[in-house]
């Protein structure tokens, strides 16, 4: 449906290189990164609001590279909104029917339509500086829904969002999403793309390093970047060997250490990376008897609580990140430099070799 | 420093109360209602309006398009606008009528069609406007300049015209900083004395009203007519101070 060929753009400081990406209609697609990586100008640029240097936009086999952004029919809501402040709800979300020349009592029916859609027919009068969070957010998305876009773009648009809106709004996307629309979504939040995404593209400095099926991308991470990126947050320079004798998994050795973690892959010995999510590490007390086959004590060095979790990073030799819920956390009274075991199974390590 | 304020302060306050307080009731009843200057004050109010609205026409797409486009001679052009403000206005004045006198090839060819604008209110306008067209157009730089570029890019991603996005977004968000330009225009049109008394003694406006009541009659007779004139001129600064505080504000 849509296909962008090596489209390349040169800034002094920064350039996007040969983007060749490609989605289906009604498509989640999200497009992952860090800030500065480059994703908002890939959205401003399929959305006509920037020319590439290089490289062409197909759209349905029609090359619309050149064609303006009023012609495009995809709409873009950016990160801030960008909602009319001197207009009300009602005119930001009917001004694109006027722009279009479509008539007032459509415009009536379609907005009526939409906002019924997105539960903001109490807001049509209001104006826009009179409205919450949530609210805008809602907004902006009737404003680009009225006018049915062929792709709706979304500038990382759960950012602002506290996490109760955020959950709610992940949900009305998704609807959305299910409804037929298809949709290009740019985020640096790896657990909003999980939740979101059919397929995902991971860009750092403006080059794609890895795009697929959003369960490819998430469990096979091609590079440390895309590992850190993917919630892979355990991240280790290592040597992999061969299975030692009597077992059936390779084992890697994290640089610097003598510690053998047991991962199941099918890469041949030499140097690489293990990496492994924080979730996938169970703490206890004591040794306990289970399948994981890595099983390491090691000293409480730091500990952070959040919203809904706690990190705790372990030395064992090599500092190990592990998520628990604040219940597990009270009920092991976990301090700092007190000794705690982990374990996580050998399938819950990816191996990304050098080569 | 609260001492070293306070004289500053002063040396404004002072000379002006001072002129306010030397005029009396019966003095002042007589200068309003003196025909001379009730015509004065119509011609200057109308002349600093009319220049203020032409010259606002292409003030405001030129202030539009200095504050959206980088552009080779940008800030040469930036210059060259301020150039009225920072020049004597008597040579100015004579700048303009070295442009509209007969000698003049624009002055020629108006006069060979029975238009001449020395000593005419054109000529007024035209001296007001080439004083005061930098205070709209600085403001309107820096109005425009204020509006997010997003909105703008916004509106065009959503099918606008340049000509919608310019009437619909970028005019309404930049209209109080455009209009507190335009009352500041107006203001300082109506205040010109240097350059106006050059291409038109006659028919007096204000400022050379006053000149020439002081020239001939001295201190004591401009000074109802300075007075009342002042009156004028400070309504409009307030109003200004008026729409920019209501401006900041929002």
């Amino acid at each position: 449906m849509l296909q962008l060929d090596h489209i390349g753009k040169k800034f002094k400081t920064f350039s996007l290189e040969k983007i060749n990406l490609s989605i289906k209609e009604g498509t989640y697609f999200v497009l992952l990164g860090k800030s500065g990586a480059g994703k908002s100008l890939i959205l401003e640029i399929i959305a006509g609001l920037k020319k590439p240097d290089t490289g062409h936009i197909y759209f349905k086999g029609e090359n619309i590279t050149e064609k303006p952004t009023q012609d495009r029919n995809f709409v873009l809501v950016y990160q801030d909104l960008a909602l009319f402040p001197h207009l009300s709800v009602y005119q930001n979300i009917s001004f694109s029917l006027k722009c279009h020349k479509i008539s007032k009592s459509e415009h009536r029916k379609r907005v009526q339509e939409v906002s019924r859609f997105l539960h903001i027919e109490h807001l049509l009068s209001r104006s826009p500086r009179r409205l919450s969070g949530g609210e805008a957010q809602r907004v902006a998305l009737a404003r680009a829904l009225v006018v049915k876009p062929d792709i709706l773009l979304l500038d990382e648009p759960l950012s602002s969002l506290d996490i109760e809106l955020k959950t709610e709004l992940q949900k009305l996307l998704k609807s959305i999403n299910l409804k037929g629309q298809t949709i290009w979504h740019v985020t640096h939040d790896f657990e909003e793309a999980v939740a979101l995404s059919d397929n995902v593209a991971v860009i750092q400095q403006g080059r794609i390093v890895q795009s697929g099926l959003s369960e490819n991308v998430f469990q096979n991470p091609e590079s440390r970047f895309t590992a850190m990126l993917t919630g892979f947050n355990n991240f280790f320079k290592a040597t992999l060997y061969d299975p030692l004798n009597g077992s059936a998994s390779r084992y890697a050795v994290p640089h610097h250490t003598e510690l053998k973690i047991q991962i199941i892959t099918d890469e041949p010995p030499g140097e690489g990376f293990v990496a492994f999510r924080s979730s996938d590490v169970l703490l206890s007390l004591q040794k306990i008897n289970s399948t994981a086959a890595n099983n390491f004590s090691g000293t409480v060095k730091h500990i952070q609580k959040k919203y809904n979790n706690v990190e705790v990073t372990i030395d064992i030799g090599i500092p190990v990140m592990a998520k628990i819920s604040p219940k597990s956390f009270n009920d092991m009274k976990i301090k700092n430099n007190c000794t705690v075991w982990l374990s996580f199974k050998a399938s819950a390590v990816r191996y990304i070799s050098k080569n | 420093m609260l001492f070293l304020g306070g004289l500053v302060l002063m040396f404004i306050i002072a000379p002006l109360t001072g002129m306010f307080l030397s005029v009396d009731a019966t003095q002042m009843r007589d200068t309003i209602y003196d025909p001379k200057v009730a015509s004065s004050i119509r011609l200057t109010l109308w002349t600093s309006m009319v220049a203020a609205l032409l010259f606002g026409l292409g003030a405001i797409p030129l202030a539009y398009l200095l504050a959206r486009n980088r552009f080779p001679f940008r800030h040469i052009i930036l210059g060259i606008i301020n150039v009225p403000i920072v020049i004597p206005h008597s040579a100015a004045g004579i700048a303009i009528l070295g442009f509209i006198s007969r000698d003049s090839s624009v002055g020629a060819a108006a006069s060979a069609i029975g238009i001449n604008f020395v000593g005419q209110p054109i000529a007024i306008v035209l001296a007001m406007a080439f004083v005061s067209v930098p205070f709209l157009l600085n403001a309107a730089i820096d109005a425009f300049s204020n509006v997010p570029e997003k909105l703008e890019k916004a509106a065009f991603n959503l099918g606008a015209s340049h000509f919608r996005v310019f009437f619909s977004i970028s005019l309404p968000l930049a209209w109080r900083g455009i209009l507190s330009g335009f009352v500041m225009m107006w203001a300082r049109g109506m205040s010109e004395f240097g350059a106006v008394v050059i291409v038109a003694y006659h028919p007096m406006v204000m400022p050379v009203l006053i000149w020439d009541r002081f020239a001939a009659f001295g201190l004591k007779y401009a000074t109802p007519a300075a007075v009342l004139f002042m009156g004028i001129t400070l309504t409009f600064f307030i109003m200004m101070r008026v729409v920019s505080r209501s401006n900041k504000s929002e």
